[in-house]
Formats: structure tokens, sequence, C-alpha cells
């Protein structure tokens, strides 16, 4: 019916399978590395099983720098990102899709426009805004950027546009003011979109590298992607540590794939088309 | 042992926590309490700890909260605390990155708290080579230490290619022919310049242009694009391009404690990490490739970052002197375990010091070439860093082999001239 | 919930169209002014975006005009950042890189998204939930472990990739360390690492296409080839390259991976302009001039993709 009908049976499975596994070695090679004794990962020719699984790089590198301390740091800046882009992206979203008022659609349109400005590439002057603001080496002066963001207006206001006007006229007419609607209608309705916008807003705000490193220069604020840069240039971490480092980094993201992999991959598909 | 426990508190203090350093902190509650930031990691990082350590048990009002870290963000980390009016009260600089950071420092002997020398007790004259301290005429910091570059070689890799391993090459033929020894046996033979990063590459071709009697600054104009400087950049090049010695893009340090690499150009911070590889090393000055044996070198001050106009300034200023005063008993230790050569006369000449095993393996030669003025700094001009910079992707590209030696020369001249005239 | 092309354009006309539910509601809902409310609720997103993302542009260029010195006093300059920039032939290299760079992703992130998104499509395969899982992951890494784990890979010595390929006979370049292979290599690893998230998108575009088309040109006797050239891609193309231009802002912008891998070398020769900035401001405080280079390069991105959302008639995307 679609392309490739060639593909039959084992070799299909060969080529499905092989594309999979190639695809995701070097994430494997991480974790191979990441339990192999130094000699093993410095070595000039691959060991691909080690000959024993050392856990003394992860101990070593949480000797040398604050992993956990990091780990906090990026998980309070995807929270709060998460939580107050919900709050704020609602109440504008429903603004932009069931209120009225003239130049409405004129103005979404324009912040719209702002997916295209990259907002980082002001990080100077930003740089200086949020030090005036009291801002610098908090971690409000990363998430607040990062809570109003156009695309999850975009997902919001799109969802809510396509939602049915019945329940929303019917609790008008019983005299329902905006709060209330939004909690008892719009919102109920809406969680699938929450969900998505919730993971890609939680991610994103996880992986934020340019900001984070212009803002949070301060060691005790880093925050995991920075954190880990840090690695990379000290003379005392080699590939073992940084494997080791590398993984930890992961694991909360494989772990959470791994049980909620049909969940995280709707909640993107659905983000990414609203777009 | 970061573990379980710190972070089950972690999560616990989630919410609350979240909420305090989610916004900017009010003043902390303890006022005495002093920030000394560090670029140091691995075995510096270590002494500094331990220094630190041992002067907040001895005196309980001192406080210190200890930070270290990576070396490429700590410049920018410094000038931007002082822009952001939060700075440590201590910092380290490398003397070739201090004059681009001097606006943010004060001068020592006039800080809000006084002069910092005389709550110290000491003098200029404590010190060796005191005069690195000054920008203008000005001491914005006090010098710590002086570290460079040396020669690692693998004891056990000279032994199997049939070299004295007590031994080290003195003359270029002489190390020329070890270097061939070597590859018969199917060991890498050299590296120049550490992890193969580009800073350090520019490093290596100083050394040898500062071998050949070239120079690298003259005044406010670039002096090194010349028979010498062009010398010193081939017989680099041709070390990884032409004889085999290695290959251009690699990463030395991994080469050597991986057993493979026979010779490694590092610093005296490479001491720790090298006897925790547990290797059989021996450590010397470079060979005299031209006219004398000479090594890339540089300085490590303690630095006072520019604080907010307040009180708690001057409190923090107080107990900054403090432990100044309770660091410099300690200075022949942080030779003993960072491996450099300390500047403050009363540790560098500390018998004690002599009798270590760093002394033995690696700092009794440092000391020696120190004082025989074997280890150069680059010369002092405020926009030295600058200068670097703007030489290191020319030196980097010949040294790939991707631009000759002649036009990597020009180019830089050109970029540095450039660099030098712009206001 | 609306997915892709064809039918979201249905969706918001029909919801548009629907009847109320009781002429007097009409009536009032007709002259419903929510003016204060709306724009009471649109303001806190406002306040924020202005903030962070819109002052910004104004104070950057007004900073650009100066030799700005945070510590001590800034001096006007007028234009002289600029000239000074455009004069040196760092800034073009970096230009250069910038787009060459963005040229080598936005072919491959598409590509693969679009290429592995086809090959999941409607196909009965066992575990194919574990390999699109396989394929996504990447995604969710963060750029320092991608950058990491890829330079560690590549490395001449202990890497796995050059390992390989000598062993295959290939003669494996000098990755990151070549002037003409380093920005093809991030390109890649970038690829590797976002490509997930367009094949996830595509996959759901590819969903939307109704199935009889494909069955009623199969009954004409189109084979999957001519079926992909006249029907998935005409329909997937508003899609693809809405994609093309949102990949382009975000490769222009680029900076976590080259700074990391290689930090713009060698050389400089994958200095891109988001690191040129970078290194201007924290390695030579030359803010002005860094300031100078981010309002070119937020100038260059903004226009370039409004032009082309304009160009390639992709206003409805965005409705």
């Amino acid at each position: 019916m679609m392309t490739l009908g060639v593909l039959k049976g084992p070799v299909k499975y060969a080529v499905y399978y092989g594309l999979a596994i190639v695809w995701i070695v070097p994430v494997i090679w991480m974790v191979a590395t990441a339990v192999k004794p130094t000699p093993e990962v410095m070595s000039f020719t691959p060991h691909w099983l080690p000959s024993a699984i050392t856990l003394e790089h992860f101990r070593t590198l949480l000797d040398k720098r604050p992993f956990f301390l990091w780990l906090f740091n990026s998980f309070q800046v995807a929270f709060w990102a998460t939580v107050i882009t919900v709050v704020v992206t609602t109440f504008a979203a429903y603004s932009l899709s069931r209120l009225k008022w003239r130049g409405r659609d004129a103005l979404f349109l324009l912040l719209l426009a702002g997916m295209f400005i990259p907002w980082e590439i002001n990080a100077i002057p930003l740089f200086f805004i949020v030090k005036k603001i009291g801002l610098l080496n908090t971690f409000a002066g990363v998430f607040l950027p990062l809570s109003a963001l156009p695309i999850s207006l975009f997902l919001l206001r799109q969802f809510f546009i396509n939602l049915p006007t019945d329940l929303e006229d019917a609790a008008r007419l019983d005299g329902c003011g905006h709060f209330r609607i939004l909690w008892h209608v719009i919102i109920p309705v809406s969680l699938p979109a929450y969900g998505a916008l919730a993971i890609f807003i939680f991610i994103f705000a996880w992986n934020e590298f340019f900001w984070s490193l212009v803002a949070l220069q301060r060691s005790d604020v880093r925050t995991i992607p920075i954190g880990l840069k840090t690695l990379v240039a000290a003379s005392d971490i080699q590939y073992d540590l940084m494997m080791a480092g590398s993984f930890m980094a992961t694991l909360p993201a494989l772990i959470v794939f791994l049980i909620f992999r049909r969940h995280v991959i709707s909640g993107i598909s659905m983000a990414g088309v609203q777009r | 042992m970061a573990s379980r426990r710190e972070f089950l508190q972690g999560m616990g203090g989630l919410g609350l926590a979240a909420m305090t350093n989610a916004l900017p902190r009010p003043a902390l509650a303890a006022p005495a309490k002093i920030w000394f930031n560090t670029l140091f990691h691995g075995g510096d990082a270590d002494a500094m700890e331990t220094i630190v350590k041992k002067i907040a048990a001895a005196d309980s009002n001192i406080q210190v909260d200890l930070t270290q870290g990576a070396w490429t963000e700590y410049y920018a980390q410094l000038y931007n605390s002082v822009v952001a009016e939060a700075a440590p009260q201590l910092g380290i600089v490398d003397d070739f990155r201090y004059e681009s950071v001097a606006q943010v420092l004060y001068d020592v002997t006039d800080t809000p708290a006084g002069n910092m020398l005389d709550r110290m007790g000491i003098k200029p004259g404590d010190f060796n080579q005191w005069g690195i301290s000054l920008v203008g005429g000005k001491p914005l910091g006090i010098p710590l230490d002086q570290n460079g570059f040396g020669i690692f070689y693998n004891k056990d890799i000279f032994k199997q290619a049939g070299l004295d391993p007590e031994k080290f090459p003195e003359t270029r033929d002489e190390f020329e022919n070890a270097c061939e020894a070597i590859k018969k046996i199917g060991k890498i033979p050299y590296h120049p310049a550490l992890s193969g990063e580009t800073r350090f590459i520019r490093r290596a071709w100083l050394g040898l242009l500062w071998g050949n009697n070239g120079k690298f600054l003259e005044g406010d104009k670039p002096a090194f694009n010349t028979d010498k400087g062009r010398e010193a950049l081939q017989y680099l090049v041709d070390g990884v391009l032409k004889r085999g010695w290695n290959k251009p893009g690699t990463n030395g340090n991994n080469q050597f404690l991986a057993g493979e690499l026979a010779m490694l150009q590092n610093g005296t911070w490479f001491y720790l990490t090298v006897e925790k590889a547990k290797l059989n090393y021996g450590c010397s000055m470079p060979p005299k490739f031209f006219e004398r044996r000479v090594a890339w070198g540089g300085y490590h001050l303690i630095v006072l970052p520019k604080q907010p106009d307040s009180k708690e300034t001057i409190a923090k200023l107080e107990t900054t002197a403090a432990f100044l005063k309770a660091f410099l008993p300690y200075t022949s230790l942080w030779g003993e375990m960072g491996g450099a050569v300390p500047l403050f006369k009363a540790g560098i000449d500390n018998p004690e010091l002599k009798q270590t095993n760093t002394w033995r393996k690696t700092l009794g030669m440092f000391a020696q070439a120190a004082a025989s003025g074997a280890m150069l700094a680059e010369p002092r001009h405020p926009k030295i860093t600058d200068v670097d910079l703007a030489i290191e992707p020319f030196t980097q590209q010949a040294y790939n082999g991707t631009m000759s030696v002649k036009d990597a020369l020009d180019q830089a001249e050109k970029a540095v001239d450039r660099v030098l005239s712009a206001s | 919930m609306s997915t892709a092309i064809p039918s979201a354009d249905a969706v918001s006309r029909s919801s548009k169209a629907r009847p109320d539910s009781a002429p007097a509601a009409a009536q009032k809902r007709w002259i419903q002014d929510d003016t204060v409310v709306g724009l009471l609720f649109l303001l806190p997103y406002l306040v924020l975006w202005s903030l962070f993302a819109v002052l910004p542009i104004g104070y950057g260029f007004y900073i650009s005009l100066h030799k700005w010195n945070p510590i001590g006093g800034s001096r006007f300059i007028g234009f002289e950042n600029y000239t000074q920039l455009f004069a040196v032939a760092r800034f073009w290299n970096a230009l250069k890189n910038t787009f060459v760079f963005a040229g080598c992703v936005i072919p491959l992130i598409l590509g693969l998204g679009l290429g592995f998104a086809l090959l999941l499509h409607r196909r009965s395969l066992r575990g194919a939930g574990m390999v699109e899982g396989a394929l996504f992951f990447p995604y969710l890494l963060n750029v320092s472990v991608v950058s990491i784990l890829w330079a560690f890979l590549l490395d001449p010595n202990v890497g796995i990739v050059p390992y390989y390929m000598r062993l295959l006979g290939l003669a494996s370049p000098d990755f990151l360390n070549s002037p003409v292979f380093v920005l093809p290599t991030i390109a890649f690893v970038t690829a590797w690492w976002l490509c997930g998230y367009r094949m996830v998108v595509f996959r759901a575009g590819l969903n939307a296409i109704p199935q009889e088309l494909y069955e009623s040109s199969a009954i004409d006797g189109a084979g999957p080839i001519r079926q992909f050239f006249s029907i998935t891609l005409p329909l997937m193309k508003p899609s693809i390259l809405f994609a093309a231009v949102l990949t382009l802002v975000g490769g222009l912008r680029t900076l976590g991976q080259v700074i990391i891998m290689t930090n713009g070398g060698p050389g400089t020769s994958s200095e891109v302009l988001a690191l040129y900035m970078y290194r201007l401001a924290f390695e030579s405080f030359n803010f002005g001039q860094a300031a100078a280079v981010g309002f070119i390069l937020f100038a260059i991105i903004f226009v370039l993709s409004m032009v082309l959302v304009r160009v390639l008639g992709l206003r409805s995307e965005l409705n």
C-alpha cells in the first residue's frame, strides 16, 4: 500500500531492528563505558563487554562534582517553567480564542511571529536586563523567559479554538464568569493538550543550554547541561567520568521514557502538530 | 561521597527549597563567611580544599565557602559576578588573563578594609617575583605560584625501547633518536600539547620560539613573524606531520594515561594525575631543541574581586585578610599537593618541602627551572589575552597541516596587529 | 484534537459555522466585547514575552552602539562596532560557517525525519513502537550529553567510529579536527539528536492523509514510488516547508554542540555566529561588539524566516 512494499518477512525485521539498534548504539556505548574499568575505557581497541562492572566512576564523579545539586537545579527550572507556562498560557490562550475583542487575531499573529525570534540570541542585552531586575544567578531568571514561549501559546490556542462551544454557552447562560468557565469547562476537556504541553516544556526547559550558560554562572546554581559542560575542559576528568556523568544525566529521561514511551511520543506528536 | 541521603534530602525539601531558590536571596545569616572561588581542578583543587579545611578547623572565626571549577568558564564568571555585584571575596587568576579582568579587582593595598598586606603582616619583599602582581604599577593580586610545562615520560616505554630511563634526552639529536627508537617498538613517541586543545598548541610553539631566542611581542607590535618564529613552528608541525611522532587532533593526556605515549609535554599540575595513574614516570625540562632548554610558564595570583559598597563588605574583607594571613604557612603544602612552585619565600625555602615525594618526582626540577629562568611567561600587556586568542586558530591550523607555517604566522601577525591597534 | 493540514482548516471553519444554541444568546454573543477581560488575561503572557523576548532586541541594539563597560562608563560610538566587525575576516567566516552548518543540518534532519516517518508509516511490524522509541530517544538527551558522547565516539585514539572505519579499510577522516569535515560532522550529530522530533511530527502528518487516496490510486495502477511523488509529497509539502523554516531558525542560532565539541575549532572552522558572539562577550569582554553580532544574527534569522513564510505561502500553517 505504501512505499517499500518490497521488504518482507525476516529481511524486514532485520532492517528495522538493525536500524533501531545502530541508531541507539551511541547510548549503549555510553552506558557500557560508564561501568567499564578505566584502562578499558582509554584503550585504543574497544571493549564492548566490560571485564568487570565497576561503579567507581560514579562515586568519583559525585565526589568531585555536585552532581545531585545540578539535577536538583535542573528540576527546579523545568518544574517552574512548566507550571508557570501552564498558568500564563491558559489565560492567554483563552483570551485569544474564546474571548472576543478587537485586534485579537492580529495580535495573535504578532505573538506568533515571535516563534521566529531566537530569544537566546539576545542573551547579551537579556543578561543586563535580568541583572537589573536582580534575577541573575536565580532560577527565576531562567524559567521566566521559558514560561512565555510562542509555541506554548500556539499549542493551547489551537486546541481551545477547536473545542465545541456548547458547554461554554450553557455555562455562560447560567451566569458563570470567565474563571469558572475556565476551571469547570475548558480545562477539564483540555487535559490531553496540557499533558502534551507539560511534556514538551519540561523537556525543553530541562535541556536548555544557551541562556542557562549565561545566566547561571555561579557554581551552585548550575543546571545539568552546564554542569556537564564544565566536565569537558577539566584536566582531572577523562572520558570514563564524562560517560558516567552523561549516563547519570540521562537516567531520569531513560526511566521515564521506558515506562511512558507511548505517552511521551503522543504528547510530542500533539505538541508538534499543533505547532 | 554525595549519595542517596543527599538526594533524598534534596527531594524532601523540594517545594520549600524551590521557592526560596527561585527568587533572589536576602543577605546571608553569617556576616563574616567569605566566598573563595578558584579555577583549579585536579590536584590543585584537592590541595586548596585541604588547606582551606585546615585553616577553618584551626580558627572558627574564619568560615570559607570554597568553590572550584572549570577553567574555561572561570573568567567570564569572575567578571560577570562583579558586574552582578555578587562576586566572591577571593579568586585566582593566571598571569596571562590577569590584565583582561584588571578592572574588576581591588588594589590589595587599597581595599575598603585597608591594606591587605599590612593586615597579613607581610611586605612585597617576602615574595619572589613580586613584580608580576603589578598592573599599571598597582598590586591587583598576591603572587601564589609559578607553574609551567615540562616533559613527563614513561620510563617503562623508555626501557622497552632500549633507552636509559634515568637519562632524559638533553639535545635535539638525542631526542629525535629516542623518538625513532620508540616508534620502532610501536609506541607513540611525543605529544607536545597536553590534551591537544588549541591554546596548548600555541604555548608549545611559544616554548620553541623562546628556545630559539625569538620574541613574541615587542612593545605594542607582534615580533614573532620572523625566521626564528617560523623555524620554531615548523619544528612543532613537522613532529606531527612529517616525523610521525604523533598525529594532529589527538589527546596527549589520554594517550599517556593509557600507557601508549612515551613523552608528553604537560604542566606542573599534572603531578597528581600521573601519580594516581600509577605510571612509572619521570619529569624533565625539554631538551635543547634550538638555543636553550626552556618551556612555557605562567603564574597564579590570589585576587580580590570588587565588592558592592556596604558594611557587610568590610566585615567580609576583614575575614578575608585573616584567611590570607592563615594561608601563608601553607604555601609549601600548596607546592607539595599542587605541584607548582610557591612564590612566597618562606614557602619555597621550607626544608620540609624538599623531603616530599612531589619534590623528588617533579617539583624539585621545576623549582630549579623557575629559579634559573627556564620557565618563561608570556609578556605582560593589557591585551595579551586577546592576542593569544587571535593567534590560536592559526597555530592550530598549521599544526593540523591545513595551513602552511608561513601563512599561519602571516595571518596571525595581521590578526594581532588588528587587536593591538583597536581602541 | 485536530491533526495535520487537511483537517485543521476544515475543523476551524466548522466551529465558526456552528449555529448558536438560542436566538437570544446569538444576539448577546454578537455584541459581546471582552476587551477588558481579554487584555487582562493576556497580560501576564504579554509582560513576560515583552520583557524577555522583545525588550532585549531594542536594548541589544542600544548596547551595540556603545563601547559597553558595565563596570566603568560606557561610551557612545555609533556604528563603530559594526564597521569594525565588517572589516574583520573572522566575522565573515562566522557568518559563512553559520549558513554552511544550517545548510547541512536542514536536509539531514528533514530527510531523516521524513525517511523514518515513511518507514514506520502504517507498517505492520511487531515491536514497531520499540523501533520508533529507539529512533526518537536521542531527542530527550540534552545537548551536553550528545556533544560529549559524540566527541568520545569520534576521538581519533579511543573512539569506536574511527576504529571501525579503519577496520573496514576506510580512511577515517579527522571528524572534528578537519576544516572540511567539522561542520558536516556536527550537523550529523545534531540530526541524530533532533530528527526524532521531526519524525514524530511527520508521522502524524502522514497519518492524516486519507487512505482512500492511496487506495484509489493503487486501483489506477500507481506503484509506491508514484504514490509518494503524486500524493504524499504534495500533501506533505506545506508541513515539510514549515519544518524547514523552523529547522533553519534553530540551525542558525546553534551554540551548544559547537561550543562543547570543538569550541569553534579547528582554528575557526566551526565558529558560528552564536559562538563568536559568546566569545566576544565572555572571553574578550567586548559587550558592545557582541551585542552587535547578536543583533545582526537576530535580524538575519527573523527577516529570513518572515520572508520565507511569505514566499513559500506558509501563512496557512500558522492558522
